[in-house]
Formats: C-alpha cells, structure tokens, sequence
C-alpha cells in the first residue's frame, strides 16, 4: 500500500515538474469600451441595453406599453475614458426615429486616444399592428367625392385593424399615392376612446375650416392607407379612390 | 507654546483635508455630466410667477398648449421633455386648467411611462371657504373674492396635513365642473353667476386654494394659483387674455414637510 502512495507521489512529482512557467503578453482591455447603458427615464428599474463589444452596438428593448417618446440613457465607460454624446443627453422624438430612422451613434475615446463608436439600436417590443382593407375588390375601388365648391360638403371613413396604440398622439395615419407619396396627416376623430381596433377620419371642405389635407390632394387619385403607430407601420393593399369635385 | 502647538494641529489638519478632498476629486472620474444648460436649483422660499405664458391662443374650445413647469428650478420645461424627470407639475388641458403631477405611473397623464413620482393635494377647509364660496353648491358667492384670502390661505397651510399616500397622481383642475373633486378654480360655463353678461360666460375664476405639491425630486412646496388671464385681474371677463399664468408658491428643500416658509 505504501508503495503505491509512493509511485503516486512520483507520478505527481513528474506531471509538476513538466509544467513550465511561461509567459504570453496578454493584451490588455481596450480603455475604451461603453461598459453600462441604462435607460433611467423609467419608473423603478431603469432598461439596461445589451452592449456587443464585438459589433460594437447596444441594443435596448423597449415595452411598447410605456410608449416613450424620449430616452434618457446614464453611461458607464472604461476609467479615463470620455464618451460623445455625455451620459444623459436626451434621445428626442423617438417616434420620428421609428418612422424616419436616424443613427444614433457613441464615441468612446479612450486615455489613449483611441476611440471606439457603438451603434444603438431600439428594439421595441410592440404587438402585431395589421390593417382590414377598406377597398375589397381591387378592380373596384372604395370612391369619395367632396365638392370643392359647394357652401360645405365631407366624407368620412373608418380603418380598421388590430395593434393600435391607446393614445392617439402615438399614432399618424396618411394617404400614399400610386408614386408612394405621403399626404397627410389624416386628422383622427377623438370621440371614439373605448374600441382599439377603429380609427375614424373625417374629412371637411368648408370655408377656412377646411381639412388641411385638401389643399394638398390632386383633383383625383388612388391611395393606399398608411398607419404608424409607436414603432410599427402598415399600410392596405388596396387603394381607396378620392375625387375632389370642382377643384 | 500651547499656541506653537495648536498652529501646528492646525496645519496638520488642513494638509489632511486637502490631501481628502484631492483624493475625492480623483474619484469622481465616472460622475455623470449633465448637459445642456447647467440647473439651478432654487433655495427654500416664496417664488411669485407672474403672467407666464402657457397658450395665449387658448379657446374654451379644446385643450391648451401644456406648460410644463420645474419647481425646485423655477422654470418651464420644453413638452419633449414630459416623459422625464425635469418638470413637477404640468398645465394641461382646457385653458391649461388641469394641474397635473408629474408621474410616470399615472395611465392617461402627461408623465405617463417616465420616471416622474410626484403627487399633489388640494387643501381645502370647507370653514375659510364659506368666506367666498357656497360649500353646497360649489360656487363663488360673490366675485371678486377678497385678495386678501389668497395670502391668509396660503399662509395658513404651515405643513403637509396628509401622507404621501393620501395625495393623487390625477389632476388637481376646475371645481367641481364634469366631477365630484375641489379644484382650484371655479369655471362660469353658462355665465350663471353673472346673467345676461355675454362677456361672463366661459370664465374660470381661481380660488383661494393651495395645492401641495411634492416634486420629483421629493421636496414638498405650495402652490397657489392666482389667475389665468394676463396681468391678473381681479374680476376677469371674456375681454381678459387667457393663458397668462399667475401663480405664487412655496417649497421646502431641507427634506421636511415644513410649509412654513416666510
């Protein structure tokens, strides 16, 4: 038995004494990484991004419930380091960032000058948003006629669809022709406040009370509905007709 | 001698100090800057905001343009900024009537889903409103109410009479107009207490009422509205300009709940 503590004992002896100390440079943690990006405009727990140093981004999902409209991010960087924009430098009019996109993008300068940018991306975590063909039959379109020059005349039609935001400011809805150009803002009726799958235009020729959108519509035209809400976009197949009589 | 050696302590301590504060200075490497404008934060006291312009096209057709206001900076803050803690209390809606608290909890607020946690709360003691008010009914007795009331009802709330919990995140708006709640104001819809005065009709008169206030930051103040129609007139009519906010208050920056502010 002692024998075999011995032979073990040497067995040991021998693996330790193969292992050689040796030295690899390491290299050293770049000075100038984004180490912390938080959400703080929040109630309780700020929305921490996912920083991929790789890639150099952050990414941060946003609940579609809160409906932000402007972040304010808090920032770590590596020690010495300074980062463009600051720490607490507002993002503003995140609805336009949704629907128009614009990079957002951080420099991170280190102690020796180096400098490293991230790329943020927003995530926003938002139910499906759809829309119900106002047209059915291609071939026919749905078709509404305002007098340009009676004393007053109107029209008005519902978009229906799932996936709209509660709160009306969150949402923008135009018309987009045939060349996919955008008319509008449509105005939205404020008085149905109970159904989110309806929204409701109306559209008014009557003295300078006239809806805004008529002054920029041609005599006569084939548009698609477009819906924004929060982050998402839809837009019908089909296109509704609209004839402005007499312009 | 005992002089010789207190100079000494006394350079001993001041070398420690300054070796302290040299070494806090090295720690302050990852503090966040604020950009922008650098903040002033106002000292505990009395602050009168006279004829602060909220929107001077308003109708008592829809909702105003909002005015958001920081308290503990004495200042209005841009609308972009609503969802964020720079603003405690907010103008809102009809002839910015309806005095909101910032508070990101309140579903349908203008804070809605940012960091605000203000609160507010309507004073009322139904025993000073008999002085001006018809506590049955809800209304004035006779315009113009007495100046003087606004500064013995003011001076008069010397703390937060109730607990955090006790104070709404709702709008602190017009008394009793479309609601069960005492609000600041009284507003003459059909110009019922002066008939047959077209130019009496829509008018919202302030009344003597403090709302308590605790900011964003968890200081409490008071505010007392005194008018909404520029340069505060004391009987206004529809002649009178609306969206001129004339307000006075008070806030406590220690952290207590002590209102009794000269």
């Amino acid at each position: 038995m002692k024998k075999i503590y011995q032979r073990l004992a040497a067995v040991l002896l021998i693996f330790s004494a193969c292992t050689k100390t040796e030295t690899i440079p390491f290299t050293p943690e770049a000075d100038n990484q984004l180490l912390e990006y938080k959400i703080v405009n929040v109630q309780g727990t700020p929305i921490y991004g996912a920083i991929n140093q790789a890639d150099s981004s952050v990414t941060i999902y946003l609940p579609f419930y809160l409906q932000l409209t402007i972040l304010e991010p808090e920032l770590k960087v590596s020690d010495g380091a300074t980062i463009t924009p600051a720490s607490g430098t507002m993002i503003e009019d995140l609805l336009d960032f949704f629907r128009n996109g614009r990079t957002i993008k951080y420099n991170v300068k280190g102690k020796a000058g180096n400098v490293k940018g991230y790329t943020l991306h927003i995530q926003v975590q938002q139910p499906d948003l759809t829309v119900k063909e106002i047209t059915t039959d291609p071939a026919n379109p749905v078709t509404y006629n305002i007098d340009m020059k009676a004393f007053f005349d109107s029209f008005s039609f519902t978009l229906n669809g799932a996936g709209f935001a509660s709160n009306l400011d969150m949402i923008k809805v135009v018309l987009v022709d045939e060349q996919n150009k955008e008319y509008g803002p449509l105005d939205i009726s404020q008085f149905n406040t109970t159904d989110l799958t309806t929204l409701s235009f109306s559209i008014t020729q009557y003295k300078n009370m006239s809806s805004a959108i008529l002054a920029t519509l041609p005599a006569t035209g084939l548009y698609k509905v477009r819906i924004y809400s929060y982050a998402k976009v839809a837009t019908t197949q089909n296109s509704i007709r609209i004839n402005l009589l007499n312009k | 001698m005992i002089s010789h050696l207190s100079w000494r302590t006394v350079t001993a301590m001041l070398f420690i100090a300054c070796s302290i504060v040299a070494c806090s200075k090295n720690d302050n490497k990852n503090e966040i800057i604020d950009p922008g404008e650098t903040s002033t934060t106002v000292k505990t006291g009395i602050y009168k905001v006279v004829n602060l312009v909220a929107d001077t096209n308003a109708t008592s057709a829809g909702n105003a343009v909002e005015l958001y206001y920081n308290l503990e900076e004495n200042k209005v803050v841009p609308a972009s900024l609503k969802q964020t803690n720079k603003w405690d209390i907010v103008f809102y809606g009809i002839y910015n009537s309806s005095v909101y608290p910032n508070n990101g909890a309140a579903v349908g607020s203008p804070g809605y889903g940012g960091p605000g946690t203000a609160r507010i709360y309507v004073v009322t003691d139904r025993q000073f409103d008999a002085q001006y008010y018809d506590v049955t009914n809800f209304k004035p007795i006779s315009l113009p109410i007495p100046r003087e009331l606004w500064n013995t009802a003011f001076n008069a709330v010397k703390t937060v009479p109730v607990t955090d919990e006790k104070m709404v995140v709702r709008d602190a708006g017009l008394d009793h107009f479309q609601n069960n709640f005492d609000g600041w104001g009284y507003y003459d819809f059909y110009g019922s207490l002066f008939p047959g005065d077209p130019k009496k009709t829509h008018v919202v008169y302030a009344l003597p009422r403090v709302i308590i206030v605790k900011t964003v930051k968890g200081h409490y103040a008071k505010v007392i509205i005194e008018n909404i129609y520029k340069d505060n007139p004391e009987n206004p009519n529809r002649d009178n300009k609306p969206g001129y906010v004339t307000f006075r208050y008070a806030i406590q920056m220690d952290g207590s709940k002590n209102l009794d502010i000269q």
